[in-house]
């Protein structure tokens, strides 16, 4: 059954729109500025506390501050700086999930 | 006391040495010429159990790489002394407790909550945890003291109580905009049974100046950063509440050493509020003369703004609020949310509710998305600060998709919002009503 064979082959390839490549050590999202991100952000911390996190770019930009103000977070300069923010504003932007969202689908019947 | 190395996440262990992480992880071992596929079908089992699919390409899989359900979502896999945790962030580690794993009593060790905001110390660098020394000082301590563990149980009489501690940032992924921190959903909270002796006795036999207003601990987590300058969390409480019979300096989780993640040897417990007043790892207390100023005691750390505010709004630091108790919760443990449910079976839920420093009053369910309520049965803690049951049996109309709801009243009347409660910059204090699916067949 050719149809069937196709449609199976279809569903099983990774849809590449939908997931983008993600850097296998750290998680993060491989687009421009990953590398400088990484190599800046988990020093300290784990990629996980910068993938789980939503922003624009304000958002993004006191977070670096207060890391650079009370965490120990060296300065950047104006390049990286720009390099990192743009990346996660791009990357890790906020969503529009409403008051409630559903329940997740691992959590339905 | 706890014999095994701190456990490391996910991506650490495979940082280190993919190899060996597939192997600890799965039991993977790949084929030796493509480094692909598993050797044996164990491994593979495992990995598909926790990914909860199949892998229909498992023989091109190469190894050493993390499946990215798991790297980018965090998902359960085991920390070791923990079980069934959702991993968060493995540096400093957090991890939160499913739902259906909060459904006893007294939270086992294994699921309870992990909140680190530095690096613990080992195992090994505590040593005697009898001859562990707290240290009791501050400008408003009139005789500062240093105390062995072992000299605290001596000289003080012991308390055992059950305490409800829930980390303030709990609930914190359903804000929008999105709020900083880690992303916790419902599993920041526990309770158990903890012993110790009361702060109180332990402050008075140290003299409390007429001048003290607060109270301050410091504990032996090291900063992320490495430098050792930074203290990665100093927190406290007002001086009433640090002197209340249920605030302890306990060493004891349900009669067994503290787990290392959760403070081992000692820790101060101040049930009811933000979990981060109940510092680990303790070495330090401090009678503080002002508001306690050590490290995440300043805005926006554990602090929401003192008047209401619009989502997204820039509040400034003055103009927030330290968080005292927490609100009124509950949680539906049983059954898990997904299950299919019988139309003509009795269906049976059941959970925890707690409301910080006040008590509940009652619990009532809806099947109707809020529409109608159902009372269920609650019981009185068993004591002060403790959670509490609720039990509830209902009954459904016909077939279909159905959420159980569950809103929790406390001792003053104030109950849980249905919505997501006042957005704050940092996402605190999200006790809106727990939710569960049940499909009736």
């Amino acid at each position: 059954m050719p149809s069937a064979v196709f449609l199976s082959v279809f569903m099983l390839t990774p849809p590449a729109y939908c997931a983008p490549e993600t850097d296998r050590e750290s998680g993060l999202r491989v687009a421009p500025g990953w590398e400088a991100v990484k190599t800046h952000c988990t020093v300290c911390h784990s990629a996980q506390i910068v993938t789980s996190q939503r922003g624009d770019r304000d958002s993004w930009t006191s977070m670096v501050r207060w890391m650079q103000d009370t965490q120990g977070l060296w300065q950047f300069d104006p390049e990286t700086e720009n390099t990192i923010l743009t990346y996660l504003a791009d990357n890790y932007p906020p969503g529009n999930p409403g008051r409630r969202s559903n329940l997740p689908p691992g959590e339905l019947p | 006391m706890p014999k095994k190395p701190p456990p490391i996440g996910i991506h650490e262990l495979y940082r280190k040495d993919p190899d060996k992480a597939d192997k600890q992880l799965w039991g993977r071992d790949v084929d030796p010429l493509t480094r692909r596929g598993f050797v044996k079908k164990s491994g593979l089992a495992a990995m598909a159990a926790a990914l909860g699919a199949a892998i229909p390409f498992a023989g091109k899989m190469p190894g050493g790489l993390i499946p990215a359900a798991f790297a980018d979502a965090g998902e359960p896999f085991t920390l070791e002394g923990k079980e069934g945790l959702t991993v968060l962030n493995d540096r400093p580690i957090n991890a939160e407790t499913p739902p259906h794993l909060l459904d006893d009593d007294f939270t086992p060790a294994k699921h309870f909550f992990v909140r680190n905001n530095g690096v613990p110390p080992t195992v090994e660098g505590i040593g005697d945890s009898n001859a562990w020394a707290i240290e009791i000082t501050g400008e408003s301590c009139l005789n500062p003291t240093r105390y062995t563990l072992a000299e605290l149980k001596k000289k003080f009489k012991h308390y055992s109580y059950a305490l409800t501690l829930e980390c303030g940032g709990n609930g914190r992924n359903e804000f929008n905009p999105p709020a900083k921190g880690n992303q916790w959903s419902t599993g920041a909270v526990g309770c158990a049974r903890w012993t110790g002796v009361r702060l109180r006795d332990v402050l008075m036999d140290c003299g409390i100046a007429e001048d003290a207003v607060y109270i301050g601990y410091y504990g032996a987590d090291t900063h992320l950063s490495g430098d050792p300058g930074k203290v990665s969390i100093s927190r406290g409480v007002p001086l009433d509440k640090a002197l209340e019979d249920e605030s302890l300096i306990a060493w004891q989780f349900n009669d067994e050493d503290i787990p290392l993640l959760n403070g081992y040897p000692v820790r101060l417990v101040t049930g009811g509020w933000p979990a981060s007043t109940s510092g680990k790892w303790l070495k330090k207390i401090v009678l503080r003369n002002t508001v306690h100023d050590g490290a995440k005691m300043a805005p926006p750390s554990y602090n929401v703004p003192c008047k209401p505010v619009a989502p997204g709004t820039k509040v400034a630091g003055s103009d927030m609020c330290i968080i005292e108790s927490m609100p009124v919760k509950s949680l539906v443990t049983f059954p898990r949310s997904g299950i299919t449910h019988p139309l003509k079976k009795p269906f049976s839920c059941r959970g925890q509710a707690w409301a910080g420093d006040r008590s509940v009053r009652s619990v009532e369910v809806s099947i109707d998305f809020g529409a109608t309520w159902l009372p269920a049965t609650v019981k009185k803690p068993v004591n002060r600060l403790a959670w509490q049951r609720w039990e509830a049996e209902l009954n459904f109309p016909q077939p279909g998709y159905y959420e159980v709801w569950a809103r929790a009243t406390d001792s003053e009347g104030s109950s849980q919002p249905m919505l997501v409660p006042g957005w704050n910059p940092k996402g605190y204090l999200n006790n809106a009503c727990h939710r569960i699916a049940v499909q009736i067949a």
